[in-house]
């Protein structure tokens, strides 16, 4: 089975339709100096979408032994990474080894490309990350 | 933050008056409707005389974790029940729905508007198509940012595990204490889906498969059908009803963050809340409630929850559990029906299973497992540790 793709709806529109450019955007508070997950951007409040820090670490993480649809090989890393002044996005760690995917270890954006067009931000081990810019297959 | 004010004792000292739970299993052959029903006429039959009294009915959305939910289900329920009830609603909390019931019940009560609210629910949890699963997942998480990634339930939930061990030290051994806890007091419960399946140890929790690191199989609790029904009374009723009612001393709610991967760093946000609120209407202190049952979809959830309610530290809770404080025979027992891991999680009606055996422990059920129980605090939550909700019962009134 094919990965997921995303609905796109609402506010979660623009960052997916920017992300079809390979553009990561994310809504921006001036006050806070600060990042918003696009969720954040709903509360009728006009923000401005940036480019996004593309570097981060992880929070938290987990080896997943369970196949669900589009991830039929196991295991593969279902991961919580915060982004350097901006929000917590959930994600999958690309060419994941145990090693580097620890609480605290630093990760860096890349991009999956899905059917339909689709790019779906991942993350990659930092000391992983330099020259590569695309992960096909995150498991 | 403005000055919120205190809660404070309900009057007319709302009590449950009856609790029961039917058998978890499979029932191939019955709708979930005929569970329902099989779930009132079982407290019909333990209180046959409230019949006449019964004007309040609170139900889920019948197969609210399915497909197609039906949203006017208790309307369908009155009209089978042949009442006009003063007070009904459809209300969903996923595992927290039956403590609320009971709160709103409660409230009700105390205010005069209903003398006898029927809290009922029935529940299964079947091996799904694939179709299925992703549709209850895309439910119970963002679509777009978090389903995308293969998050299926055990693994949304091993982010705050992963976290929580991380955070406190603990290990996976210390998860599995919980599940050999659970187990122990599943082998006293005829009922249990593991009772005759022998205890566990330690090692055998960490030899169990692993399903979404840290969790492990025997970390996690067991698919199955099921359903109950509490009956929420005010004093004078619930006397005539029964010799020992379990009077409702402290509610508390706090609602946290919908989606998981929001959760700052990963802690679960609202549980001290929802305990302090507690705590605070009844008056007590955790030093004065000797037994707990604590909602847990996975062992980690326990744990977690005897800390943030001001028990114990993490610390302190692991080590309950491994010298068996907590199982039977220990003087602070937790999850006496074998818990959602030992006893069977039925699905819609999971949250029914700890509030009905804090409920009769309180009232003195001869179980065959009755522990010195003169309070007990209950704490449900719905979504991925999204919605809290305490209750302490007492045998006293307030």
């Amino acid at each position: 089975m094919t990965r997921p793709q995303p609905r796109a709806e609402g506010p979660s529109g623009l960052y997916w339709q920017a992300l079809r450019r390979r553009e990561f955007l994310l809504p921006y508070d001036a006050h806070k100096d600060r990042f918003l997950h696009p969720i954040e951007s709903l509360v009728g409040t006009p923000v401005e979408w940036l480019p996004a820090p593309r570097q981060g670490h992880i929070v938290s993480f987990s080896w997943v032994h369970l196949p669900t649809e589009g991830y039929e090989e196991v295991p593969y890393v279902l991961a919580t990474v915060a982004l350097d002044k901006g929000p917590q996005l959930m994600c999958n760690i690309a060419n994941a080894e145990v090693g580097d995917v620890q609480i605290g270890a630093r990760v860096e954006l890349t991009f999956e490309e899905r059917a339909d067009g689709w790019i779906v931000p991942q993350f990659i081990a930092t000391r992983l990350a330099m020259g590569s810019n695309t992960a096909k297959n995150t498991t | 933050m403005p000055d919120r004010p205190r809660p404070t004792p309900l009057p007319n000292a709302p009590a449950i008056a009856a609790a029961v739970e039917l058998r978890p299993g499979r029932y191939p052959g019955k709708s979930t409707q005929q569970l329902y029903r099989d779930a009132v006429t079982a407290l019909l039959e333990e209180v046959p005389q409230a019949r006449p009294h019964l004007d309040g009915l609170l139900t889920p959305p019948r197969e609210m974790g399915g497909p197609h939910p039906d949203t006017f289900f208790h309307e369908k329920l009155m009209e089978e029940l042949g009442i006009t009830p003063r007070l009904s609603v459809m209300l969903n909390a996923g595992g927290a729905t039956y403590g609320y019931m009971v709160q709103y019940a409660a409230l009700a009560i105390s205010a005069g508007m209903a003398e006898a609210v029927l809290c009922v629910g029935a529940g299964r949890f079947e091996k799904m198509s694939p179709s299925t699963a992703a549709q209850m997942v895309r439910n119970a998480c963002h679509e777009d940012f978090e389903f995308v990634y293969g998050a299926a339930i055990p693994a949304l939930y091993a982010q705050y595990a992963t976290r929580y061990l991380h955070d406190t030290g603990l290990g996976e051994a210390d998860l599995a204490a919980v599940s050999v806890s659970a187990r122990a007091w599943a082998l006293r419960n005829p009922a249990a889906i593991t009772h005759g399946k022998g205890p566990i140890t330690v090692e055998d929790v960490l030899a169990s498969r692993m399903i979404a690191s840290p969790l492990r199989y025997l970390n996690c609790s067991i698919p199955c059908d099921g359903g109950g029904a509490v009956l929420v009374t005010n004093r004078r009723l619930a006397r005539e009803l029964t010799d020992q009612p379990a009077y409702i001393l402290g509610m508390g709610q706090h609602h946290g963050h919908g989606y998981v991967s929001q959760s700052p760093n990963l802690a679960p946000v609202g549980i001290a809340e929802s305990g302090q609120a507690a705590f605070a209407m009844s008056g007590l202190s955790p030093s004065d409630i000797q037994h707990a049952q604590l909602y847990d979809a996975f062992s980690f959830n326990p744990l977690m929850l005897l800390d943030k309610l001001g028990f114990a530290t993490s610390k302190e809770a692991a080590e309950w559990f491994h010298s068996g404080r907590t199982s039977p025979g220990g003087d602070f027992p937790v999850n006496t029906y074998g818990g959602l891991i030992g006893y069977g999680h039925t699905g819609d009606a999971s949250g029914m299973s700890m509030l009905v055996e804090g409920a009769r422990q309180v009232m003195g059920a001869d179980s065959g497992r009755q522990v010195a129980a003169e309070t007990a605090l209950i704490h449900t939550y719905g979504g991925m540790l999204a919605e809290h909700c305490t209750l302490i019962l007492g045998r006293e009134s307030a």
